[in-house]
């Protein structure tokens, strides 16, 4: 009897200590969980459908366009970290490429007038990022993730002097569990991009200031699409 | 453990403006109304109308609301979609759009809008955990509402073909008794359910 009680209570402390490890090791975690966030935005680039104006354009994506990343720490949610310098830069290639008939990428050095007139180049976009912002169901009350991307999109004409600046706000939400806090900002985070770039894809050539300078381009094909 | 269920009151109107009809190997789309604000249609509510369009008696071909956005991609996004069936026609001059529809035969477009939200909630329960065990107690109660409605497209004739409303209500219930006993009423599969059948019946019929 007093063999069987012992092995008793040697089974029950023994299942005790596995709960309180459990225990620990579930608060652990999530405390962990709570402390930092990097979200590395990626998701499928679409081809937009659109005109493509016959132009030969350069286009010159700086440092920090490319790997352009966001930091913030929120009261109880921890530090976050939002990546998607890399996404962007795939999303614009496929928008320019689609948008324009020949895109030449370029460096820092090739935005000089020898450069662009010994590329034979029509113009050059420089694209920039100049906000990001994101919103939790924790901050905002409501129940859903939301970001948004500020793009300023720059055109220089031949002699590389700008002819003007438009800036463009890309706007995405996404709903999200407790737990799906990263995923649910990597799709807001995409559909910023999508939206900014559908903005851009339909407006950026009716923009006056494009197309008052591209009407300078003796090109009979494209005066026909940019008088639309 | 076998789910319990509550009760799920719902009701289905539909609303006809043209004749309609599906041939073989068309397609339809269903697609959530975005906005920017906190009431928007879930994806899992759009998700469900696809499965069960594509399954059932006729099973009607689908192309993924996501596959036709990309392949549409930049006329159907949330600032960019035609809020109208009169906007089709300047939809359809763009170039390439008309042809990349052609080319999936789409035939029928489905505009979702609405959502489930929860009405009301009472109730408590507690539930604990010791080294001797645990259990709940009490009872706590929430009441839904799923109110969606469908606006569809017929994209052969550039029109509305017509609207079809669901509205599905339940209250849901977790009786705690040692264990928590879930008896869960699902307004929003109710109205899927219904409006999805209500859609077939629709496209397929006269």
């Amino acid at each position: 009897m007093v063999h069987l009680t012992t092995r008793r209570w040697v089974q029950v402390g023994a299942v005790s200590n596995l709960i309180k490890r459990f225990v620990v090791l579930s608060a652990t975690l999530l405390l962990l969980a709570a402390c930092s966030r990097t979200v590395v935005v990626s998701g499928t680039v679409p081809t937009p459908l659109v005109a493509q104006l016959p132009v030969r354009l350069g286009v010159y994506y700086s440092d920090s366009f490319k790997t352009y990343s966001y930091e913030e720490s929120l009261k109880n949610e921890g530090n976050w970290t939002i990546d998607f310098g890399q996404q962007n830069v795939l999303f614009f290639r496929q928008l320019f490429a689609t948008l324009f008939r020949e895109v030449v990428e370029l460096d820092a050095s090739q935005l000089s007038l020898e450069a662009v007139q010994g590329l034979d180049l029509d113009a050059v976009l420089i694209p920039e990022i100049e906000e990001y912002g994101f919103l939790t169901p924790g901050i905002s009350g409501l129940n859903f993730y939301s970001a948004s991307v500020k793009y300023k999109i720059g055109l220089l004409n031949r002699e590389a002097v700008s002819v003007g600046e438009w800036r463009v706000v890309g706007y995405g939400k996404s709903e999200g569990g407790s737990f799906q806090g990263g995923q649910a900002v990597n799709s807001a985070t995409l559909l910023a991009i999508r939206d900014g770039g559908a903005r851009i894809a339909i407006n950026f050539p009716r923009l006056d200031f494009v197309r008052g300078y591209f009407a300078t381009i003796d090109r009979e094909e494209l005066s026909g699409l940019i008088r639309d | 453990m076998a789910l319990l269920t509550g009760c799920v009151s719902s009701r289905i109107e539909q609303s006809r403006q043209g004749v309609t009809g599906i041939g073989s190997g068309e397609a339809m789309v269903v697609l959530g109304r975005a906005s920017y604000n906190d009431r928007e249609t879930e994806e899992s509510f759009t998700a469900c109308l696809e499965d069960i369009l594509v399954s059932g008696s006729p099973p009607i071909r689908m192309i993924s609301q996501t596959e036709f956005r990309d392949d549409l991609y930049p006329w159907f996004e949330a600032r960019t979609s035609p809020k109208s069936a009169r906007d089709l026609g300047a939809l359809f001059a763009q170039p390439g759009v008309q042809h990349r529809i052609q080319q999936a035969n789409i035939r029928y477009l489905a505009w979702i809008e609405g959502d489930t939200v929860t009405v009301d909630s009472g109730g408590s329960m507690s539930c604990t955990i010791s080294t001797f065990g645990g259990g709940c107690f009490g009872m706590s109660y929430w009441e839904q509402d799923a109110s969606y409605e469908a606006s569809i497209w017929d994209l052969h004739n550039l029109n509305a073909a017509g609207q079809i409303s669901a509205d599905a209500n339940g209250t849901s219930y977790i009786a705690g008794l040692i264990l928590p006993i879930p008896i869960l009423a699902r307004p929003g599969n109710a109205a899927c359910q219904g409006l999805a059948e209500q859609i077939r019946q629709f496209i397929v019929g006269a």
